[in-house]
C-alpha cells in the first residue's frame, strides 16, 4: 500500500514537473522569440469550401513564407461570420489568432444586425488582400437592352431581383442603385435565395427578371449566352473588366455611388501588438506581389487589391458606413 | 400504455402551447406575405391540435393487448446514468480539452456496462487517442484543446 | 458531340494509368468520408483541394468527383451496422437497415445497398450522358411555387413514414416544422427561437438531430436490454442479399434509381429528400407497407439507389449550365475554377477530353466502389462481433466526434444529446423519428418557397395553380391525402355488399 502511494505520487509529481516546465517554457518561447514564434490559427467565418474558405486557403499556401510559420485554417460558421467574429474578439491578443474578413462579414453584417454582440471596429485591420467585380445581368431574351432600359421599366412598375440573402452585399448594392437612379421605393422586389448559384439559377429560369452577382458566379452563363451583362463594377478605375470589355461599368453610365464590390482581407482581434501589425502588413504586401498567388485568386474570379493596415481600416469604416446609411434608409434590418 | 400515451400527449400539448406563445411575438404578416410567426405558428397549432387528439384517442382505446399495454421500459437508470454523463461531457468539454472528456465518458459508459477495469482504460484509451489522432490530427478538425493545452 | 462519341473519348481519358488511379483513390476516401460520421463529402474536397493544385485538371476533378459519389457508398454502412448515418443522405437507411442488422443480415443489408449504390449510380451517369441537357432545362422550370408544391407533397409522404400510429407520426412531423423554424428567418431576418446564441441563428443542423435521434437514441433506448446483444451476434452468414431479397428490391432499385436522378437535378433538390421520397414511395406501394421499419430490404434498396443516382443527378446541372446545387457540387465547382476552367456549358466544347473524361470515370469509379466494397462486407459484419457493451460506448464516440465536426461547434454537440434523449423517448413510447427529420428538411424550404412565390406573384395566390408543375404537384398531393380516405370508403362497401348488407338507398 505503501509502494503503491509512493507510486502514484511519484507519477503525480512528474506529471505536475512535465506541466509546469512545458506551460514555464511555452510562456517563455512566446514572451522572447520574436513574433510569431509557433503557427498561426486563421479562423474562416464560413464552412469549407465557400469562397472566402478558397481565399483563406489560397492565402495560407502562400504567405507563410512572408511571415515565417504555418497558418492553421479553421473553420467557424455560424450566423453569418458573426460567430467567428465572436470567437476572434474573445481570443488572446497575441496575434496567433487572426480572422479572414469579407464584405459579408465586416461590411454588410453589422451594417444590418444591430444585435451583434460587438462594434463594427471592435477589430484591427491588419491587410486588404483582393476585391472581386460584380456585374449586372439579365436573361439573354429580356427586352431591356440596357441599364437605361431596365431603369425605364422600373420606373414603369417593380421589377423582380434575386438576392442572395436578405441584408448582403448584392441586395444592398440594388437599393443603392434605386436610391441613386431616383427611383421609386420598392421598384426592385428583392426575392432572397440562399445563394449567388441559386439566385443565377433564378434569372435563368424565369423565376426572377435581374440579377446582380459576384462575376464569377455568371460568368460562365454570360459567356454561354445564358445571361446578359448590362453593367459591371471594375476594380481598376476608368478600365472595363478584361472578362467583358462590351460591358459598360457603372461609372461609365453615370453611376459611380454603384462602385460596389466585394472584398477580402485579414483582421485581429481589438489591441494586438504593433509588430503584429507590421509584420502581416509587410507580408499581405508581398503575398499580393506574389505571382503563384495572384494566379490562384484570379482563377476564382478575385482581383489583388492590396491596401495596407490603416487604410483597410479606413476602407472597412467607409463601407459600414455606404450600407448602414441605405440599410437604415430602406429598413433592412437581420436578427431582431 | 394508456397512460404514458396521455402522458406523451400532454407533454406535447406543453410544447405546442409553449411554442405557440413565443411564435406569438413574431409578426404573422398577412395572407399576401406570410411573416416570420406564421409558419411557427400554424405548426404549433396543429401540434397541440394532434397532441389533443393523441389524449383523447388514449382515453377512448378500448382494450390493448398485454404486449402493448407497457411500454418498452427497461435498464431507465443505466439510460438515465448515460445521460448524466453525455451532458457532464458537454459541460466539461471546453474545459477539460477533447482527449480528457472523450476518454472520460468512455470509461463512465463503459463502467456502467460493467466492464472490467483493464477494459474501461483500455478501450477508452485507445478509442480517446485514436480518434483524436484521426481527427484533430488527420483531418484538422479543430477539437477543443482544454485548459491543459490538449 | 454526341454521347457515344462523347464516352469514346472519355474513355480514352478516364483508362490512362494516370486518371484509373486518381479515380481508385478518389473512390477510396469517398468511401472513408462516407463512413466517417459529420465529415461529408463537401468538407473533404475542401480538405483536399490544395493538393490537387499540381496534379492535371483532369484527375483532379475525377478524383474530387469520386469522393463526392463514393461517400453514398460508405454513407449507409455505419447506418446499418450502428443506427448512426455516416452521411445526411443515409438517414433514411437506418430504419430498415439496423433492424435487419439486429436480425443478423447485416450482410445482406450491406451487399443490397453496394449493389443498390452501383445500379442507381450507373442509371444516373447514363442519365447524365444522354439526357442532361434537356432534363437540366427543364429543372429550371422549378422555381419557388414548384418547390413549395414538391414540399406539401413531401410533407403528405410523412403519414407513410410513420410507425403504427398515425397520430404520432402527424405530430412529430409538427415537431420536426417547429425545430425547423429556428434561427434567422431568411425572409424577414427576424430571429426565431434563438434566445441570444449566435450559433443557432444558422438553424439547428440536421446532421446532429439525426445522429441524435438515431444513433444516441438507440444506444440509451438499449440500456438494459440483455436479449439485443444475443441477436446481434447471430448469424454472421449469408454476407450477400439471398435470391428473395432480389426479388423484393428489384422494383425499388429501378424506381429508387429515377426518382432520385429527377431530384438530384433540381437544383435545391438533393439526396436527402431523394432518398426519403423512395422510402416513402415503396412504402406506399408495398403490399406488406406493416414490413417497413421491421428491416424489409426494399427499405434499405430503394433510399440507397435515391442517394446516388441524386449525386449523380446534381453533377447535370453543374457540368451543363454551369450551376452548383450542394454544397459538395459548389466545391467541384472551385476546383475546375482553380485549375483554370471555367464550369459551364462550353465546358463540353471548350475541354471536351476534360468533361468527358470525367463522365466516363463515374461508370470505372462506380464498377471500383462495387469491388471495393463488397469484400468489406465481410470485414464490416466482422465489427458486430465486438460485444455490445463496448460497441455502445464506441457508437457514442463516434456521434460526439461527428456532431462538433460538423460545424467545429460545441453547440451541435447539445443538439446531438438532445436529440439523443428525444430518441429514447421516442423508442419508449412508440413514436418514430423519420417523421420529425423529414419535416426539419422540408419545412424551411417548404416556408421560404411559400414566401418567395408570393413575393413574386404580389401576393396571388393563384401562381400555385396556373403554373402546369406546381399545379400538378398539388393535385398529387390531394390525392395522397384523400386516397386512404377513399380507400377506406371503399372498403366499407364492399364489406358490406359482402356481408350480404344492401346499402341503404334512400
Amino acid at each position: 500500500m505503501g509502494a503503491f502511494r509512493w507510486t502514484s505520487n511519484r507519477w503525480l509529481f512528474c506529471t505536475w514537473l512535465a506541466v509546469a516546465s512545458v506551460v514555464g517554457l511555452g510562456s517563455g518561447v512566446e514572451a522572447q522569440a520574436p513574433y510569431p514564434a509557433k503557427p498561426i490559427t486563421l479562423l474562416v467565418p464560413f464552412g469549407a469550401g465557400g469562397t472566402t474558405d478558397l481565399a483563406a486557403r489560397a492565402l495560407a499556401q502562400v504567405i507563410p513564407q512572408y511571415v515565417g510559420q504555418p497558418i492553421i485554417v479553421v473553420n467557424k460558421p455560424g450566423s453569418s461570420g458573426a460567430v467567428a467574429w465572436q470567437v476572434m474578439i474573445e481570443s488572446p491578443t497575441d496575434g496567433y489568432t487572426l480572422m479572414m474578413a469579407a464584405i459579408g462579414t465586416h461590411g454588410t453584417l453589422p451594417a444590418v444586425n444591430p444585435n451583434l454582440p460587438f462594434k463594427h471596429n471592435q477589430f484591427t485591420t491588419l491587410g486588404r488582400t483582393q476585391v472581386n467585380p460584380t456585374v449586372l445581368v439579365v436573361r439573354p431574351d429580356s427586352p431591356w437592352k440596357s441599364l437605361k432600359d431596365l431603369l425605364e421599366a422600373a420606373r414603369k412598375g417593380p421589377i423582380k431581383a434575386s438576392v442572395p440573402g436578405l441584408g448582403t452585399m448584392p441586395h444592398l448594392a440594388l437599393e443603392i442603385l434605386v436610391k441613386t437612379t431616383g427611383l421609386p421605393k420598392g421598384s426592385l422586389t428583392m426575392i432572397p435565395y440562399k445563394s449567388d448559384a441559386e439566385t443565377v439559377t433564378a434569372l435563368m429560369g424565369g423565376h426572377v427578371d435581374v440579377n446582380y452577382n459576384n462575376l464569377i458566379s455568371a460568368i460562365s452563363q454570360i459567356r454561354a449566352g445564358q445571361v446578359r451583362a448590362l453593367a459591371a463594377v471594375s476594380p481598376v478605375p476608368g478600365k472595363r473588366l478584361s472578362d467583358l470589355p462590351d460591358v459598360p461599368t457603372f461609372t461609365e453610365l453615370g453611376i459611380p455611388q454603384m462602385n460596389v464590390v466585394g472584398w477580402r482581407g485579414v483582421l485581429a482581434p481589438p489591441g494586438v501588438p504593433a509588430d503584429v501589425v507590421d509584420k502581416w502588413e509587410t507580408a499581405v504586401r508581398k503575398m499580393t506581389e506574389d505571382r503563384g498567388w495572384r494566379e490562384t485568386i484570379q482563377k476564382l474570379g478575385d482581383e489583388p487589391a492590396f491596401l495596407g493596415a490603416r487604410a483597410f481600416g479606413e476602407f472597412v469604416e467607409g463601407e459600414y458606413q455606404r450600407y448602414r446609411a441605405v440599410a437604415t434608409e430602406v429598413g433592412i434590418v437581420v436578427g431582431r | 400504455m394508456k397512460t404514458w400515451d396521455r402522458l406523451s400527449g400532454a407533454v406535447l400539448l406543453l410544447v405546442a402551447v409553449a411554442w405557440g406563445y413565443e411564435s406569438s411575438r413574431l409578426p404573422l404578416g398577412q395572407p399576401s406575405l406570410p411573416g416570420p410567426g406564421f409558419q411557427p405558428s400554424w405548426a404549433a397549432g396543429v401540434l397541440g391540435l394532434l397532441a389533443l387528439a393523441l389524449i383523447l384517442e388514449a382515453t377512448l382505446r378500448r382494450s390493448e393487448s398485454a404486449e402493448a399495454q407497457r411500454p418498452r421500459w427497461a435498464g431507465e437508470g443505466k439510460a438515465l446514468a448515460m445521460m448524466g454523463c453525455l451532458i457532464a461531457y458537454a459541460l466539461a468539454l471546453n474545459a477539460a480539452g477533447y482527449l480528457l472528456a472523450t476518454g472520460g465518458v468512455l470509461a463512465a459508459f463503459l463502467l456502467l456496462e460493467r466492464q472490467r477495469w483493464p477494459v474501461v482504460v483500455g478501450v477508452a484509451l485507445v478509442s480517446a487517442l485514436a480518434s483524436y489522432w484521426l481527427f484533430a490530427v488527420w483531418l484538422q478538425v479543430p477539437l477543443p484543446r482544454g485548459l491543459l493545452g490538449w | 458531340m454526341g454521347a457515344l462519341e462523347g464516352l469514346w473519348l472519355g474513355l480514352t481519358v478516364a483508362l490512362s494509368p494516370v486518371n484509373l488511379a486518381y479515380c481508385f483513390l478518389g473512390v477510396v476516401l469517398g468511401t472513408a468520408v462516407g463512413v466517417l460520421p459529420g465529415l461529408g463529402p463537401a468538407a473533404a474536397i475542401a480538405l483536399l483541394l490544395p493538393a490537387t493544385y499540381a496534379m492535371p485538371p483532369t484527375a483532379a476533378i475525377i478524383m474530387l468527383a469520386g469522393i463526392y459519389y463514393g461517400a453514398m457508398y460508405g454513407g449507409s454502412t455505419t447506418s446499418i451496422l450502428m443506427n448512426v448515418p455516416g452521411e445526411a443522405a443515409s438517414v433514411v437507411t437506418c430504419i430498415d437497415g439496423y433492424q435487419m442488422a439486429r436480425q443478423g443480415r447485416a450482410g445482406a443489408a450491406l451487399g443490397m445497398s453496394a449493389f443498390a449504390s452501383f445500379i442507381a449510380g450507373t442509371f444516373g451517369v447514363l442519365g447524365l450522358m444522354l439526357i442532361g441537357p434537356p432534363l437540366a432545362r427543364f429543372a429550371l422550370r422549378f422555381g419557388p411555387p414548384e418547390y413549395f408544391a414538391l414540399t406539401v407533397v413531401g410533407l403528405t409522404l410523412v403519414s407513410y413514414l410513420g410507425g403504427t400510429s398515425m397520430l404520432k407520426g402527424l405530430s412529430m412531423a409538427a415537431l420536426g416544422l417547429l425545430v425547423g423554424s429556428v434561427g434567422i428567418d431568411p425572409i424577414s431576418g427576424y430571429q426565431r427561437f434563438t434566445y441570444g446564441l449566435l450559433t443557432l441563428s444558422e438553424g439547428i443542423s440536421f446532421v446532429p438531430v439525426a445522429m441524435g435521434l438515431f444513433g444516441v437514441g438507440e444506444v440509451l433506448a438499449s440500456a438494459g436490454e440483455p436479449a439485443k446483444r444475443e441477436i446481434l451476434k447471430t448469424r454472421l452468414s449469408g454476407l450477400l442479399p439471398t435470391r428473395d431479397d432480389w426479388a423484393r428490391a428489384g422494383g425499388p432499385l429501378a424506381r429508387g434509381s429515377l426518382l432520385g436522378f429527377l431530384i438530384g437535378t433540381l437544383p435545391g433538390g438533393g439526396a436527402i429528400i431523394a432518398s426519403f421520397a423512395s422510402y416513402a414511395v415503396e412504402k406506399r406501394v408495398s403490399r406488406h407497407p406493416e414490413k417497413f421499419g421491421t428491416g424489409a430490404i426494399e427499405g434499405v434498396a430503394g433510399p440507397e439507389a435515391a442517394n446516388n443516382s441524386a449525386a449523380t443527378g446534381a453533377f447535370v446541372p453543374l457540368f451543363t449550365l454551369g450551376l452548383p446545387s450542394n454544397a459538395a457540387t459548389a466545391m467541384i465547382f472551385a476546383a475546375l475554377l482553380l485549375h483554370g476552367l471555367r464550369p459551364g456549358p462550353l465546358l463540353f466544347t471548350e475541354s471536351p477530353a476534360l468533361i468527358w473524361g470525367v463522365i466516363a470515370s463515374m461508370y470505372i469509379g462506380n464498377v471500383m466502389l462495387l469491388v471495393l466494397n463488397l469484400p468489406l462486407i465481410g470485414l464490416f459484419v466482422q465489427m458486430l462481433r465486438v460485444p455490445y457493451p463496448i460497441l455502445a460506448p464506441l457508437i457514442i464516440l463516434f456521434c460526439l466526434v461527428g456532431a462538433y465536426s460538423v460545424n467545429n461547434s460545441l453547440v451541435d454537440v447539445w443538439i446531438l444529446i438532445g436529440f439523443g434523449i428525444l430518441g429514447y423517448f421516442i423508442r419508449r413510447l412508440h413514436f418514430d423519428a423519420a417523421p420529425l427529420i423529414l419535416a426539419l428538411i422540408l419545412g424551411p424550404i417548404m416556408e421560404n418557397s411559400l414566401r418567395q412565390s408570393l413575393m413574386a406573384s404580389r401576393g396571388d395566390f393563384s401562381v400555385f395553380f396556373a403554373r402546369p408543375i406546381s399545379a400538378a404537384l398539388l393535385v398529387l398531393a390531394c390525392v395522397l391525402v384523400l386516397l386512404p380516405a377513399l380507400r377506406w370508403a371503399v372498403a366499407l362497401w364492399a364489406r358490406q355488399v359482402a356481408g350480404g348488407i344492401r346499402p341503404v338507398v334512400p
